[in-house]
């Protein structure tokens, strides 16, 4: 079963791909990617993936942290040259 | 070519110099071609400068020019990306992005997400690094440090 709706987040409204799955059940993403459904308690869901080595999964909080300290870092109204040291 | 600059206006530069990030900085996804400006003055900090976009230039600095025990533990198949693997001798350079505060004691940098260049190919990623306890916020001058 499956369904594409407009799922809203946070306010924000993403186009997302919708499945449900069991315990025990996986979806396959491009031929080589798993990720199956392990446990599911206390509103947690411990999700299993297997991925080739070369792609790089992570949680999602840590990319956003990344992403913002990114904007951050150029969004700087600072007189650089005046604060680097000279050496 | 000639290209903007954020911070020294319209420069000239070599074709050869540009460097292509195939996915582009996190966060930057169409930034994917970039020049290294050296920071005039102070040979630790250079520019990381969008060809297309002046808006989009990162100050950074060399790793162990600030964190002397810095580690990058990156995974073999994700350096491949960049064209780094382990039987080819490949120059690489890796850097830091700095987030500035109002001087240069208050000034960050980015030890979780450091940006790898393969410098014989020209080819550069941001990596997010697992394992270690890196944060994105780390001071480059340590508390109390006379320097």
């Amino acid at each position: 079963m499956e369904q594409s709706i407009n799922w809203s987040l946070k306010g924000q409204v993403i186009d997302m791909l919708i499945l449900n799955r069991k315990i025990g059940e996986s979806i396959i993403i491009q031929d080589n990617i798993e990720v199956r459904i392990l446990e599911i308690s206390d509103g947690k869901l411990k999700i299993g993936i297997e991925a080739p080595k070369n792609i790089s999964i992570l949680r999602k909080e840590v990319f956003d942290q990344v992403v913002e300290e990114n904007k951050k870092a150029i969004d700087e109204d600072h007189d650089i040259m005046s604060i680097i040291p000279k050496k | 070519m000639k290209i903007q600059t954020k911070y020294f206006g319209e420069i000239e530069i070599e074709e050869g110099m540009v460097i292509q990030f195939p996915n582009g900085v996190l966060g930057f996804p169409n930034s994917s071609r970039l020049v290294m400006i050296d920071m005039p003055d102070n040979p630790s900090f250079k520019f990381l400068q969008d060809i297309h976009n002046p808006y989009v230039s990162f100050l950074t600095v060399s790793p162990w020019d600030f964190f002397n025990d810095y580690e990058m533990d990156i995974k073999d198949e994700e350096l491949a990306a960049i064209g780094i693997a382990e039987e080819t001798e490949k120059e690489f350079s890796a850097h830091l992005i700095v987030t500035l505060g109002k001087s240069f004691e208050q000034s960050t940098a980015n030890l979780l997400a450091p940006i790898v260049i393969n410098v014989t190919d020209k080819l550069g990623r941001q990596f997010i690094l697992d394992g270690h306890d890196y944060g994105t916020k780390h001071k480059l001058v340590s508390e109390g440090s006379g320097d």
